[in-house]
């Protein structure tokens, strides 16, 4: 027997909570991208070019694949500062396994991913094992991955060559296997935050830990899990990263931490956790990089594209709030 | 009045069987008992106290001996004292002395010629001679309210002085700097006390007193309503402590005739917490712990030195007033002008 | 300034909310000086939208008001304030780092040139204080060492530094004892005095009985009365506010009752739980009661392993058999469940769906390979909303936006689920309309008939008493006695929670000639 409650008349459609985002959302993204899109098209004659877009996807996945793991982190309610120095760390794991120890492409590449998964459980394992913020414990591992990759490279860059090229060459419409990998990897997680019950797990940590805790559930071996997952993805980032540049350098990724949380929260995803989506975190890249493209085309200049960027970076928050409010507003 | 003579002749019984069965000295048949109980309901016979007392050397009475009792505190002391005492099967007789040496000599003698088992004296004068009278007496007795001089007896009374201390901080805590403060009669112990306490919390918080701002009157409303009149035209305090509930009563009208609203425009704390302090209005913020109870403390104090006579030394036992917070006080009046 | 008693202060005339759907209706009502008016009616009536609506947090969709004969419409809660209207939350507003003094007059401390003046902060705190008879609490003391009585006292005296000529209290003696019970009483009485007109929200009809003069009660957002409180006794006003009738004895049906299915030997933690010893049976409803700071919910902590004990053991089954209980995962896996006290905080994910809520905790079984299955969520949150009569829109629905009753049945429906043999419950009804409780009731004897041993621990004694088949009395930390069904009474039951506490008392009594009568 359903009763009728009092404000909402049987039947209306649902509100849904906010846990996931609404087509709005997604619609409201989209609008942005094409409105700036448009924007540089107008104001410079090479942007709407085939040329300029397969570019874009062709350097974006390192940024794509980085997003999504910090995805996750945000919404269990944590984030990863060390990405940018992981990055280097696995690049640089890399070139000395293949290098120095002359180990094959693909356990070379297994070992840098391994290596930067461990960093990110270290990360994980300390925040939860002491109760600490990810934040802090996340500063420290990025100055001791960053110190490692200098050690193992001697703090030069280390040439490897066409080892990883496979990842960057063109395959169809000028779009590189790495770009088709982060997109998968886009795809596959958002279903996992959708659909599983680990990405279930996960928003109820970031909404509340304690009520996961009391409901039967020990949250922790899921967040260091997480962290573990963010590292890995740093590690995939790096082998991206080294089939670009044919090379391991230890200075790579110095201030990616800040761009990648940047494209996510520009997406939407609450820096308080409990709430977010890897499409919309995908948006947020895209965002960021066809204004990073475009600011370039239109020939300004290195400080004035870091205003720019900022600025929407700004801008993006002071939106999200706008629409978090309105979400509370109707619970 | 029929005496027992007569209740034994109806009955046809001896005097002494008589009285064995009035008091249960003696077992008595039952033929005899109903005879006996037969002529008291007849002749409408009231045992003699008197007669009784004599024989116990006992009178089961005490004496109670107050200025005034129609002032409400004194009322509700001797309530406090008579119900104690009627619970234990003593009635009390009560003398109103007016503070008048003459007619408390003479009480005094009359209740001491009725062979009184004890005393309480609650007195607020300072005559010498009746010290001297009192020193004098050796049936047991309390004294209420303030120490007499030269008189060792047990002493039950409440701590003027620190109810007096108290009740100037609380007008200290709400913010008021300029207190005045009306008391009773300068001469008395009890109006002493309170004026130290009062001066002890000013001086604690470093505050001075106008001496305009401190006057005398007797315990009463009239001579609180002339005092504060008298301050209320002049220059005006923001709070007034009454030496006792009887002058604030007479503050508050005073307050009233000149439209002055308590406590928004003046704060008024009293002493003693009588039961009319509830009902005046506003209701009046005081000081005090309950006289009925204070004197039961002195009746039963009386009562155990009666019926268990020790050597001991005479007891004091001081009470702990405390604030009874009601409407009449509240913070000075500038003080929250910023938030209004 | 100075108010007649009996004046008319504030004047609502057909006042009415909607957000999506309307909230309240057609509400008119006087509130006059000097008089406490009741307010009371089911969670989702409008007491609160009716609060906010005169407190200035929310402005009428309909209808108007009139504050002292002028037109009243605050726009915010401080214009509220100013002209004298206030209310003083369930949720204190208090900042419980800050000092009493600081948080007084946050929003306007004495100042000079930008540093605070403490000195005359002290001063102004302590006559704000003096005012209200807290005189004995040191101004400079963090607010969050107070005991909530004294803390909701902190908060009525920073409502009477301006004018206040209203007083709205939202539930004030939710998280009281008795004695800061008799406290607030005071209190609320001296403002009555002052010429204040109070309203005072509440579900505790006892309560508004001792306090208040006039009731109103709200249902579904009409005023259904507004009389003198003496003309209604508590089963009347039951039946105004739920428009049915709900009987003091409730039929729990006749239940085996069978062997011990939990037992807790010598459970210590700190002195919080001292050495508690108790035997639950199969089919029991066994309740705890003492007064608040006594271990009831740190006793059903330890039990579940929300926290760690000190020592003691635990068995569980039929037969008995001795479990290591040390994480909430390992009493699920050993089939005890926990309704925390907090359900907001502790028990749901408020932003989430009440099929989320549902489906926590029972995804494995809701999954395969991991993968969520949709439509076994969706049909799991129909059965239980059907079952217990969860009053929302539908299975999507944030918890957030449920009333306290309905929160709960989402909390005790995820654990349903699971068949859990044991089921601790911390204050189930708190918070909860009349209709609901009971409600629960049924479902507690429900449960209890399918041979589950649950233990119920509460404030409400006549609840426990109503449902019960034992209580437990636990008194700092110490269980104290156990009584049968029959062989109890309030008085007993009140006796034995102040008995841990007497010899506490007696070390704290000054044996001297002072008497402190």
């Amino acid at each position: 027997m359903k009763t009728t409650p009092l404000d909402t008349p049987a039947g209306a459609t649902a509100r849904r909570s906010g846990t996931y985002f609404g087509i709005g959302t997604y619609l409201g993204l989209a609008g942005a991208l094409l409105a700036m899109i448009v924007l540089f098209s107008l104001l410079s004659t090479h942007f709407w070019s085939y040329a300029t877009f397969s570019t874009l996807a062709n350097q974006i996945p390192d940024l794509m694949v980085l997003a999504v793991g910090m995805t996750f982190v945000l919404i269990i309610g944590g984030i990863d500062l060390s990405v940018g120095s992981v990055l280097a760390l696995a690049a640089s794991t890399v070139s000395v396994a293949i290098l120095g120890w002359g180990w094959g492409v693909l356990p070379a590449a297994l070992l840098g991913m391994a290596i930067a998964a461990l960093a990110g459980s270290l990360t994980g394992a300390v925040t939860v094992a002491w109760r600490i913020p990810s934040f802090i414990v996340s500063l420290g591992v990025l100055e001791m991955a960053r110190g490692l990759a200098y050690q193992f490279t001697d703090s030069r860059t280390a040439y490897i060559g066409d080892a990883y090229a496979w990842f960057s060459n063109p395959v169809a419409f000028g779009i590189s296997p790495a770009f088709i990998i982060a997109l998968l990897v886009i795809i596959l997680a958002q279903l996992v935050l959708t659909r599983t019950v680990f990405g279930r797990y996960l928003i109820g940590i970031g909404t509340n830990e304690e009520a996961v805790r009391l409901a039967g559930i020990d949250p922790r071996p899921y967040k260091v899990l997480v962290f573990a997952l963010m590292g890995l993805l740093a590690g995939l980032a790096a082998l991206f990263q080294i089939s670009r540049l044919e090379a391991a350098d230890p200075n790579a990724g110095s201030g990616l931490e800040l761009q990648v949380i940047a494209a996510v929260v520009i997406g939407g995803t609450s820096l308080m956790g409990g709430r977010g989506s890897v499409i919309s975190t995908f948006f947020g890249v895209l965002i960021i990089s066809v204004l990073a493209a475009g600011l370039a085309q239109i020939g300004a200049s290195e400080p004035t594209k870091r205003i720019i960027t900022g600025a929407v970076i700004v801008i993006a928050v002071v939106l999200d709030t706008y629409r978090s409010r309105r979400v509370s507003r109707r619970n | 009045m029929a005496t027992i003579k007569d209740v034994a002749a109806l009955a046809g019984i001896s005097y002494t069987t008589v009285s064995h069965v009035l008091n249960k000295t003696r077992p008595v048949s039952e033929q005899v008992r109903l005879k006996v109980e037969a002529a008291i309901v007849e002749l409408d016979y009231v045992p003699s106290a008197v007669a009784r007392s004599l024989k116990a050397r006992s009178t089961a009475t005490i004496g109670l001996l107050v200025p005034n009792s129609v002032n409400p505190y004194f009322a509700e002391l001797a309530r406090g004292i008579e119900d104690a005492c009627e619970r234990n099967g003593y009635c009390v007789i009560l003398c109103n002395s007016d503070d008048n040496p003459k007619k408390q000599r003479s009480y005094l003698r009359v209740l001491l010629e009725k062979r009184i088992d004890g005393l309480v004296v609650a007195s607020v004068g300072e005559d010498s001679d009746l010290l001297q009278s009192l020193a004098c007496v050796r049936t047991p007795m309390v004294i209420v309210d303030r120490e007499l001089e030269g008189v060792d007896a047990d002493l039950v009374r409440i701590d003027h002085e620190h109810g007096a201390y108290l009740a100037t901080q609380h007008l200290l805590q709400l913010g008021h700097r300029d207190i005045a403060y009306i008391g009773g009669p300068a001469e008395t112990g009890v109006s002493q006390l309170r004026l130290a306490g009062f001066h002890r919390a000013l001086a604690e918080a470093q505050v001075t007193v106008a001496v305009e701002h401190v006057l005398h009157c007797d315990f009463t409303s009239p001579g609180g309503h002339v005092a504060a009149a008298q301050l209320l035209d002049g220059k005006r305090p923001t709070a007034i402590f009454a030496g006792n509930d009887m002058i604030g009563f007479g503050v508050l009208r005073a307050a009233a005739e000149r439209n002055i609203s308590v406590p928004g425009e003046l704060s008024v704390i009293g002493f003693d917490d009588i039961e009319l302090s509830r009902y005046v209005y506003p209701p009046l913020t005081t000081v005090g712990q309950s006289i009925r109870e204070l004197g039961e403390n002195a009746a039963a104090l009386l009562l155990s030195r009666i019926t268990t006579p020790r050597r001991d030394a005479a007891e004091q036992r001081i009470v702990a007033p405390r604030i009874v917070l009601r409407e009449s006080t509240g913070p000075r009046p500038d003080l929250f002008n910023d938030y209004r | 300034m100075p108010v007649t008693a009996n004046e008319v202060l504030l004047a609502a005339s057909g006042l009415g909310k909607s957000y999506a759907q309307p909230v309240l209706g057609d509400v008119s009502l006087a509130l006059r000086g000097g008089e406490v008016l009741a307010l009371t009616g089911e969670n989702g009536a409008g007491k609160s939208t009716l609060s906010k609506l005169i407190s200035g947090l929310e402005t009428p969709t309909t209808g108007h008001m009139s504050f002292r004969g002028q037109a009243y419409a605050p726009g915010s809660r401080s214009e509220a304030e100013r002209l004298g209207v206030r209310m003083v939350m369930q949720e204190l507003n208090l900042l419980p780092t800050l000092t009493v003094a600081e948080n007084l007059f946050l929003d306007n401390l004495p100042s000079r040139f930008g540093w605070i003046s403490h000195k005359r902060l002290r001063q102004l705190a302590t006559a704000a204080m003096a005012q209200v008879g807290l005189d004995a609490i040191d101004p400079d003391t963090p607010v969050g060492e107070l005991g909530i009585g004294h803390q909701q006292m902190v908060e009525i005296a920073r409502n009477l530094i301006g004018d206040c000529h209203v007083l709205i209290f939202d539930e004030p003696t939710a998280m009281l004892t008795a004695r800061e019970v008799e406290l607030l009483f005071t209190q609320i009485e001296r403002l009555r005095q002052r010429g204040v007109a109070i309203v005072y929200i509440s579900h505790r009809l006892e309560e508004l009985q001792r306090v208040a003069q006039r009731i109103v009660v709200l249902r579904d957002g009409k005023l259904v009365c507004d009389e003198p409180i003496q003309r209604y006794s508590s089963n009347e006003l039951v039946n105004l506010m739920v428009g049915r009738e709900l009987g003091e004895h409730i039929d729990l049906g006749r239940r085996q009752i069978g062997a011990p299915l939990l037992k807790v030997d010598r459970l210590c933690r700190g002195d919080k739980v001292r050495d508690v010893s108790l035997q639950v049976r199969a089919g029991e409803i066994f309740g705890i009661s003492g007064l608040i700071g006594a271990g009831r919910t740190e006793l059903l902590r330890l039990i579940f392993g929300a926290d760690r004990a000190d020592s003691g053991t635990l068995e569980i089954g039929q037969p008995l058999k001795p479990v290591t209980i040390d994480s909430p995962k390992a009493a699920v896996k050993a089939g005890i469940a926990l309704i925390t006290e907090d359900r907001k905080g502790e028990g749901l994910l408020l932003s989430q769906s009440i099929s989320a809520n549902i489906a926590l905790g029972n995804l494995a079984a809701l999954s395969r390979a991991g993968v969520v299955d949709g439509e076994a969520e969706q049909a799991l949150a129909e059965r239980q909303i059907n079952a217990m009569r969860i009053r929302s829109a539908n299975a999507a629905q944030a918890v957030g936006e449920l009333s306290g009753g309905n929160q709960q049945k989402v909390v005790i429906g995820r654990w349903l689920e699971r068949d859990c043999q044991v089921l601790l419950f911390d204050e189930p009804t708190r918070g909860i309309d009349v209709g609901a409780k009971f409600d629960i009731y049924g479902l507690l004897a429900e449960l209890a008939r399918q041979g589950k041993a649950l233990v119920v621990v509460s404030s409400d004694l006549r609840e426990l008493m109503l449902i019960c088949d034992r209580i437990a009395v636990l008194s700092a930390g110490r269980l104290i006695d156990t009584f049968e069904r029959g062989h109890w009474s309030q008085d007993q039951l009140l006796a034995a929670a102040f008995a841990g506490y007497q010899k506490r008392d007696a070390l704290l009594h000054d044996a001297a000639p002072r008497m402190d009568a």
